[in-house]
């Protein structure tokens, strides 16, 4: 009566983190060693290169990411298409895309909706992302003051509403107010409507970082501070791919002091906890 | 020529880790073999990322999600109540030989 043997995914769905081959975690790896083919996304093609240690059939996907001023869902479904393709051939295959798997990745997506109804399994292996090494650039710690963060056009579209007292990240401002891909710099007016929005939460003399972290080891992260009132003047800095950091206009201060005076209090706890189960537990 | 030799230096400090520690160690004297305009010398030494990308294209672009679909999309997708229509579209993909892509596209059109 052995238990049953974990059967191995069709596909590996992995991130390969944001700076170099550094990020790549060891189950990442062994998944790459253990797939027949890995159809990759990579932000240096040295990634490539080390990828091609692992495994002998290793393909760049990278070609089919951007068409300037293209929609670019068709070049996901190729994407995804193509994983497809090459699990139903011959896998386990990994799909690995720069950054965490499913942070902001579009064809992932797809792939884990449509697989069941090919008959295919899939296993999403967590990776470093940017959200990680942002954390890191603007040494934010969640635990202090929460996190909120939105994506520049969804909060635009969506009117979603801010909080001054939580750190914010607007997530691709570059990009804001269009779904089509460019690579063209930004004039000044792009950045007129999320200004105007941002400004209905913020004062336009509050402190924000344009930040970019690092992708190779060598060099230092790109953080641009400015005052959120000048944004637009700096339409040469915000390049697609950047995240604009807003902190806390002021802390917030304690709502509940009845519950704050209590938080430290071992008969509170108690009063929370099954003492006696804890108690024999922690005899054995 | 000097792009290349960018590309050469950033691409073997990311697999070579005696390479990048002699870069970190000294670089002046590391870059000297390579044929780098002094602008280019001056960006690698100095480490910042902004300085390096006005030569070299470092910039990821944006990331895959923003699609119209995710932004205005109101619905749970695949929707539940096309299931048995996904199956058996499904099931007559798998059955297919050969190349499968246009067809596996029509898939990911049909279930979005």
């Amino acid at each position: 009566m052995g238990s049953e043997r974990r059967r191995e995914p069709d596909i590996y769905i992995v991130g390969l983190g944001i700076k170099g081959i550094e990020h790549l975690t060891r189950e990442t790896l062994a998944a790459c060693r253990r797939s027949n083919s890995v159809l990759a996304v990579a932000n240096h093609p040295a990634v490539l290169t080390y990828l091609e240690t692992l495994c002998p059939k290793v393909i760049d996907l990278h070609p089919l990411s951007y068409e300037e001023d293209g929609n670019r869902l068709d070049a996901y479904d190729t994407m995804s298409a193509m994983v497809f393709q090459a699990a139903l051939e011959n896998p386990p295959v990994t799909f690995a895309t720069y950054g965490h798997p499913l942070i902001y990745v579009y064809p992932t997506r797809q792939i884990i909706d449509a697989a069941p109804f090919l008959g295919l399994t899939v296993k999403v292996l967590p990776a470093i992302s940017s959200l990680d090494t942002m954390l890191i650039d603007l040494d934010v710690d969640p635990a202090m003051n929460g996190l909120q963060m939105y994506e520049a056009t969804d909060l635009l579209v969506k009117q979603r509403p801010l909080q001054s007292d939580v750190p914010c990240l607007i997530w691709q401002i570059g990009a804001v107010e269009s779904v089509l891909y460019s690579s063209a710099p930004s004039k000044p007016e792009r950045f007129f409507k999320i200004l105007d929005y941002l400004l209905q939460f913020y004062p336009p003399e509050h402190e924000v970082t344009a930040v970019y972290s690092t992708n190779h080891p060598l060099l230092e992260p790109s953080l641009v501070r400015f005052p959120l009132g000048e944004m637009d003047h700096h339409n040469d800095d915000l390049h697609q791919g950047l995240t604009l950091y807003l902190p806390p206009v002021e802390l917030r201060s304690v709502r509940n002091r009845e519950l704050a005076g209590m938080i430290e209090s071992l008969d509170h706890l108690k009063s929370l906890t099954e003492r006696a189960a804890a108690e024999a537990n922690d005899r054995t | 020529m000097s792009r290349e030799a960018m590309e050469e230096i950033l691409n073997r400090s990311l697999l070579d880790e005696d390479f990048r520690a002699a870069l970190q160690d000294n670089p002046e004297s590391v870059l000297e073999s390579f044929d780098l305009s002094d602008d280019e010398r001056a960006a690698l030494v100095s480490g910042k990322f902004d300085d390096v990308a006005v030569f070299m294209p470092l910039h990821c672009t944006i990331r895959f999600a923003m699609i119209t679909e995710n932004i205005i999309a109101m619905k749970p997708h695949p929707e539940e109540s096309r299931r048995a229509e996904f199956e058996r579209r499904g099931a007559e993909i798998v059955q297919q030989e050969g190349d499968r892509i246009a067809v596996l596209k029509e898939f990911l059109a049909m279930i979005r």
